[in-house]
């Protein structure tokens, strides 16, 4: 399957430039809408924690940002997989190429969108704080975006194959990711919650990544490691039962379309 | 035809004459693909389908699978199948509806996977399975061509190269950069056909895309896959059109029912299937079906998660009704409740 992988390199690419193509396609201002999303998030927030509750959170929109902006990512890759299959059923039921390709390519075109968001809040960091950090902590961005990575394809291989199978996986993933909206650090620190809590938030591998990204980018300080290991561990395995439940269903993909 | 301008002398001879050739080229080309390689062989091919098949997995089917003995019902849509064809042969599949002859295409394309049994294919396929072809509506005709290719194994470079091509032999420049949801589905199989014949296919396989298109566009179709036949490439070819299959077809194969009843010359098994259809002895889909009872451990699982979520509602209700009456603390809820009653005069 891997080796077939390499050689549909390009059938993946070409399908995640459609991807990223088709989700602009009816939208009048084409991509400026999904940047517009998460600013008025910010705005809103910022209003109501920084001038409403006075929190303190030093250069809040920044901090917001960095939580809301990998979680997006999540969110919306792991949305576009579990749609994948069934937006592509005229090629799946038509022409047989590696399945695996359709929520990669789904991930993927996310991904292009993360890094022009990150790119975004790397401007307004420079303009809110000044001057970057340049530490030797940057270095572990790759591996805080090897766990995110690992984590958002674990889960985009398990809903796209369930979704072709029982139809109402998307349905419950909505209400899944409402409860790990809150679960994960995004406009809270996890420093402020409770011992109690914080054990069974740590199985959310987005708190690792969040705080990890915070860390580095805000605090110039290296992430905390029970939190990266605990995001790593349980990444790794999402990604085995995302592959183990993908391959059970790839099969009886053209079955169920 | 021609034969106004020939003498009545050579009007006698050229038929037979032709006919002549024709018989020698048809023995020349029979003997060929005795000896060709088999491209592809099915042994003891079946592929079953789940029916009325539930798609959710909430709390009505935990009741159903708590209550139901069934567990699934199948059908087999083929079974038992097994045909071998070799290299250069053109092959028709005919039978009645439900027959099963577009699932064993898809099974050739390896678009489905066989339930059991192994079917090995040796050669790039090109697929042109029922209307459409692997498009997708909001995309531009000419961003439809651009994927199929790719998808169907042709690189970006080469698709470049043969877009105009691909293109012209469709006839759709005006509505090229439309999106093809504003297409008929005679222009739909114009846009499949002309990519399917693009990308050097060594086996073409042709599920009856072509009939939405118009006459003038059919003549051409059947024109380039003849060329594809004369280069060697071996081609499946469903239709209803008998005189299409006697015409173009080496084989035909005779489905129904999910089986391969007849397997011989086309003019012999198009024969055989206007008889059989004629004395109303050919029934499309299969009848049987098989059923698979429900285990008993998902019965007692099922049956578990639903005394467990009963168990719960009760639980909470009494908690709140009774209070610490059960001889529990009483919520915070209850207690600001019954603050709120004794404060309200
Ligand atoms: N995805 C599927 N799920 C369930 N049943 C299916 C599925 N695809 C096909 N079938 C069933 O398999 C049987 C064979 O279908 P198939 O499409 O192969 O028939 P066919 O011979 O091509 O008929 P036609 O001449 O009408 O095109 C039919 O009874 C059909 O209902
Ligand atoms: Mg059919």
């Amino acid at each position: 399957m891997h080796f077939e992988l390499i050689e549909k390199r390009e059938v993946l690419s070409a399908l995640v430039a459609k991807d990223f193509k088709a989700r602009y396609k009816d939208k009048a201002l084409g991509r400026l809408w999904s940047l517009a999303d998460p600013l008025v998030m910010v705005i809103i927030f910022t209003i109501v924690f920084e001038h409403i509750f006075k929190m303190g959170q030093p250069y809040f929109p920044i901090f917001m940002l960095l939580g809301l902006t990998p979680f997006r990512f999540f969110t919306n890759s792991v949305n576009g997989a579990s749609l994948s299959a069934i937006e592509n059923a005229q090629l799946v039921k038509k022409v047989s190429f590696p399945r695996i390709i359709l929520p990669l390519a789904s991930v993927l075109s996310h991904m292009r969108h993360f890094f022009i968001e990150l790119t975004l809040v790397a401007a307004l960091f420079v303009y809110f704080t000044g001057a970057f950090k340049l530490t030797i902590n940057l270095l572990w961005l790759p591996v805080l975006f090897a766990i995110h990575f690992i984590c958002i394809i674990g889960v985009a291989l398990c809903v796209s194959a369930l979704n072709v199978r029982y139809r109402d996986t998307q349905y419950m993933l909505n209400s899944v990711i409402q409860i790990l909206y809150w679960m994960t650090p995004i406009f809270y620190s996890f420093s402020i919650v409770p011992p109690k809590f914080a054990k069974a938030l740590m199985l959310n591998p987005m708190v690792g990544v969040v705080e990890g990204y915070r860390a580095v980018l805000l605090g110039g300080v290296a992430p905390s490691s029970t939190l990266m290991i605990a995001g790593a561990i349980v990444s790794v395995v999402i990604l085995v039962i995302g592959i183990i439940v993908f391959k059970k269903y790839e099969k009886i993909f053209a079955d169920y379309l | 035809m021609s034969e106004q301008n020939t003498t009545p002398a050579a009007q006698m001879q050229a038929p037979d004459a032709d006919a002549l050739t024709h018989e020698a080229e048809r023995v020349e080309r029979q003997t060929a693909i005795k000896n060709a390689p088999v491209v592809i062989d099915a042994r003891g091919v079946g592929k079953r389908y789940e029916m009325h098949r539930h798609r959710s997995m909430l709390l009505q089917d935990t009741a159903k699978i708590a209550f139901s003995k069934v567990e699934k019902n199948y059908f087999w849509a083929l079974r038992d199948v097994n045909f071998q064809i070799r290299k250069g042969e053109s092959v028709a599949l005919i039978g009645p509806n439900g027959a099963g002859k577009s699932t064993l295409l898809s099974l050739i394309a390896k678009t489905v996977c066989p339930t059991e049994g192994k079917i090995d294919v040796r050669g790039r396929v090109s697929a042109l399975l029922e209307l459409g072809a692997g498009f997708h509506p909001y995309f531009t005709g000419r961003e439809n061509i651009f994927i199929n290719g790719i998808v169907m194994g042709l690189t970006r470079a080469q698709i470049e190269a043969r877009m105009p091509e691909i293109i012209a032999f469709s006839e759709l420049e005006p509505f090229i950069d439309e999106p093809i949801q504003n297409y008929s589905s005679g222009m739909l199989a114009r846009l499949g056909f002309s990519v399917a014949a693009s990308v050097d296919p060594e086996i073409l396989i042709v599920d009856e895309a072509l009939s939405v298109g118009d006459a003038a566009f059919q003549e051409k179709s059947f024109q380039k896959i003849q060329e594809f036949k004369q280069q060697g490439c071996t081609i499946l070819f469903v239709t209803h059109s008998l005189d299409l299959v006697t015409k173009f077809c080496d084989r035909a194969l005779l489905i129904a029912q999910g089986q391969v009843l007849e397997s011989g010359p086309s003019e012999e098994i198009c024969e055989s299937y206007k008889v059989r259809m004629e004395a109303g002895t050919l029934q499309g889909a299969r009848s049987p079906h098989e059923t698979v009872l429900m285990p008993f451990w998902k019965r007692a699982v099922a049956m578990g998660v639903l005394a467990a979520g009963l168990g719960v509602v009760v639980a909470t209700g009494i908690h709140f009704v009774l209070g610490n009456t059960a001889g529990m603390e009483k919520p915070a809820a209850a207690k600001r409740f019954e603050q709120g009653q004794k404060a309200s005069p």
